[in-house]
């Protein structure tokens, strides 16, 4: 048994759960099997089904313990456990922030930091696109992946949206997609992007078709006139530290109304926005749709965690009542 | 030589080495070590990632630690948290088993998060630190209250709810601290605060308190004064706020209409570089709305606001600290004093109504001298909110341009950003693995 200690280690448990570490030792008569600077790659390909994900954890355990009967499978590797990289469905990509401190998408060769790499993520927001997109389980060098996925980004942006390249699985790999994809995406795979979420998602309220477009910040801020009351900026005026150490700042500590609206003038103002008043009435809203269950799972038997209110929403809505309840807890 | 041998055990994280602006480096040329600090505190202090005090820390820890009443005013994300913690440690006897120190800020976001920094400093002395704010079990409060509690963190209307009931004995203690001490003096608090004062240790009329206050805030408006007077015996001035704004962050606005703003926001998140945001907006109706078209466009986001539960507040912020999720929408319950280095975007999805809260809110990216970009959504009505805060604050605020510089914002490195740190992690490693192991095989 010594044999093997020291030894780098992939363990899929039953619950298709993957480790890596290092092997300490394995007791054969207890069934226990140690392994050190352990992490967990998540449910990785194993699950397509996105309600039942469990994504890599960036914490790398100094030492943990497995009881043989959970493990299904058990693969010693040659090597370094730093360089396994989880294998993940496209749609993972979103929730994998990368640059972040030891998580699981970092340090594999990828410049860090946000290049543009980033919309392959777009592209692989389906589960019903990414069950067929899924390569084979095997890794090309990062470099190699990582140029090639710069070129093909250079095309996606600099022509037309009908020569951008369709999702290639290439692409979907963890190391191209290190980055996650808020950050720049070329306008016209954007809009080529965004055409794609309408197909698949006609009734998305907040794809029509102008988010297709970028907002032309210069034209819409053309239409402000403000020369006039350009501000005189020498000093604020209601601040000036020599002359004493409080300020006379508008504040809504003193004057505690001027961040109220009344509900009437909120739930116009919302429909203005948003399209609706709220979303309270929605049988609760809690879960609905809430991106398909792409939002779940994502770790540990969180399960549903959104965030989404809980029915500890407050449904005092009416007349006077509405947001005079202090917004700071006691 | 003994004496240095200490440092050599540390576990000094990852030097974060961004650039930053010259408001945080300090000007005397002290180290911490010149304090005269416990060894026990510095070593917490060094494995957190400190190696030279900021101006505020250089400016209030010295007088912090002579005795003396304090009100220190200086810009957000420059120290201030660290410039009282620091004194507060450094004064309280681990073997004394009675609150010590009480530091009272106004939501529970923020208790967590400067109670996570007192544990992480005094991770070597051996102090008991405890959290307490409305929202939670009472009951579970009175029973760790039971055992030893050198450090109360707390939110007024709990710690008061304690006090009166007997239950936190107040009697010994001898620090007592606000944070965004504006806040606390705000009418929902101020007459919370003043009946907590009643339980700490009491003096004969003008005499000294039998306690020192230590104040801090961005801001201290005119109508706080009165307070400062009654309760403050003749507090130590230290204002580091030349100008009311933060160098490191540029302002931005977009000229929309209100119809527009979703689509203006979603070009946004196309176009920027964010490490991660935060989007304001004025009620908790339309954060709840916001939040989901953002996950109808599908970018991640999580929201907060006070009307939630509190649990779920609480992962909430903890999930974005930790950087799991990019974008959290949410009100101006968390413009306050909340701390993720890792945000170099805020967005005012709805500009708000006050300089204050302004200063606030764009105070959440550029933290600590980073630099950052606060972009704010601007309709007709609210030109005059516009022109006022510019006013006030003495800035400008620009229309935002086709392409944004990314040297004003990109985080190059985002491995380098520090995560909170981990008060307890280091010495339950191998309890937190089997249990998250655990959590993984009951989660299926």
């Amino acid at each position: 048994m010594d044999g093997i200690s020291g030894k780098t280690i992939s363990i899929v448990m039953n619950n298709d759960i993957r480790f890596v570490g290092v092997i300490d030792k394995v007791d054969a008569e207890t069934k226990i099997i140690s392994i050190l600077n352990a992490r967990s790659l998540g449910t990785e390909i194993r699950v397509p089904d996105p309600s039942k994900w469990i994504l890599p954890s960036p914490e790398i355990h100094p030492r943990i313990e497995l009881n043989g009967d959970v493990v299904k499978t058990l693969n010693l590797l040659e090597s370094n456990v730093e360089d396994l990289k989880p294998e993940l469905l496209p749609g993972m990509y979103q929730y994998s922030i990368s640059g972040f401190n030891g998580m699981p998408l970092q340090g594999m060769g990828v410049p860090s930091g946000f290049d543009p790499s980033g919309n392959a993520h777009y592209q692989s927001y389906y589960p019903q696109q990414s069950a067929q997109q899924q390569p084979p389980a095997q890794y090309q060098q990062t470099e190699q992946q990582t140029q090639q996925f710069e070129s093909t980004q250079a095309v996606a942006t600099e022509h037309a949206p009908e020569s951008a390249p369709v999702p290639v699985p290439d692409t979907t790999k963890p190391s191209a997609v290190a980055n996650e994809a808020v950050t720049s995406v070329g306008a016209e795979t954007q809009a080529q992007l965004t055409t794609q979420i309408n197909e698949v998602k006609p009734a998305n309220p907040a794809s029509d078709d102008k988010m297709g477009t970028d907002f032309d910040f210069s034209v819409n801020n053309a239409k402000f006139e403000r020369d006039a009351t350009k501000p005189t900026l020498d000093a604020g005026t209601s601040y000036n530290k020599s002359s004493s150490f409080f300020d006379d700042l508008s504040s809504s500590i003193t004057d505690r109304t001027v961040d109220r609206m009344t509900w009437n003038q909120e739930k116009t103002l919302n429909e203005d926005t948003f399209g609706q008043a709220s979303l309270t009435g929605r049988a609760r809203g809690r879960g609905r749709g809430r991106g398909r269950g792409r939002g779940r799972g994502r770790g540990r038997g969180r399960g549903n965690f959104t965030g989404r209110g809980r029915g500890g929403y407050s449904n005092n809505q009416n007349g006077n009542t509405y947001n005079t309840q202090p917004e700071w807890a006691f | 030589m003994s004496t240095e041998h200490w440092k050599q055990n540390l576990n000094i994280p990852t030097k974060d080495l961004r650039p930053q602006t010259d408001d945080i480096v300090g000007s005397k040329d002290e180290t911490f070590e010149s304090f005269n600090l416990k060894r026990e505190l510095l070593m917490g202090l060094f494995e957190a990632g400190f190696e030279k005090p900021s101006p505020i820390q250089e400016e209030a820890i010295p007088v912090a630690l002579m005795g003396r009443d304090i009100l220190a005013r200086a810009k957000n994300g420059t120290g201030k948290t660290a410039a009282f913690i620091i004194p507060t440690l450094e004064k309280i006897k681990p073997k004394v088993d009675k609150i010590q120190a009480l530091i009272l800020v106004p939501t529970r976001e923020l208790a967590l998060q400067t109670a996570h920094v007192v544990k992480t400093f005094s991770r070597h002395m051996g102090l008991q630190v405890m959290v307490t704010t409305g929202g939670t079990s009472l009951k579970d409060d009175i029973v760790r209250l039971y055992d030893p509690v050198h450090i109360l963190v707390g939110s007024p209307g709990r710690v008061l709810d304690l006090a009166s009931r007997n239950i936190a004995k107040l009697d010994s203690c001898q620090m007592f601290v606000m944070d965004e001490a504006d806040k606390m003096l705000s009418p929902e608090f101020q007459n919370i605060v003043e009946q907590i004062l009643e339980f700490l240790p009491q003096s004969q009329p003008g005499r000294p308190n039998n306690y020192q206050s230590l104040l801090f805030s961005a801001t201290f408006p005119r109508t706080v004064k009165t307070f400062m007077d009654r309760h403050l015996y003749k507090p130590y001035e230290i204002n580091l706020m030349d100008e009311l704004t933060l160098k490191g962050i540029t302002q931005y606005y977009a000229f929309v209409d209100e119809k527009q703003k979703l689509h203006c926001l979603n070009t946004l998140f196309s176009k920027l570089q964010i490490n991660q945001a935060i989007i304001f907006c004025n009620s908790a109706n339309r954060v709840e709305l916001l939040a989901k078209k953002i996950t109808d466009l599908d970018y991640s986001c999580y929201y907060s606001h006070s009307k939630m539960k509190q649990a779920d507040r609480n992962k909430v912020f903890h999930e974005f600290r930790q950087g799991r999720v990019r974008n959290l929408v949410c009100t101006d319950l968390l413009t306050r004093g909340i701390d993720i280095q890792a945000v170099n975007v805020v967005i005012n999805f709805d500009f708000p109504k006050t300089a204050e809260t302004y200063l606030h809110r764009i105070g959440r990216s550029g933290r600590f001298g980073h630099y950052g970009l606060a972009i704010n959504l601007i309709n007709w009505n609210d030109r005059f909110n516009l022109y006022q805060i510019e006013q006030e604050l003495g800035t400008e605020i620009k229309p935002i341009p086709p392409k944004i510089d990314e040297s004003l914002y990109v985080v190059n490195e985002p491995s380098a950003v520090p995560r909170p740190f981990k008060a307890d992690d280091r010495n339950n490693n191998n309890n937190q693995a089997a249990l998250q192991q655990q959590q993984q095989l009951q989660g299926q």
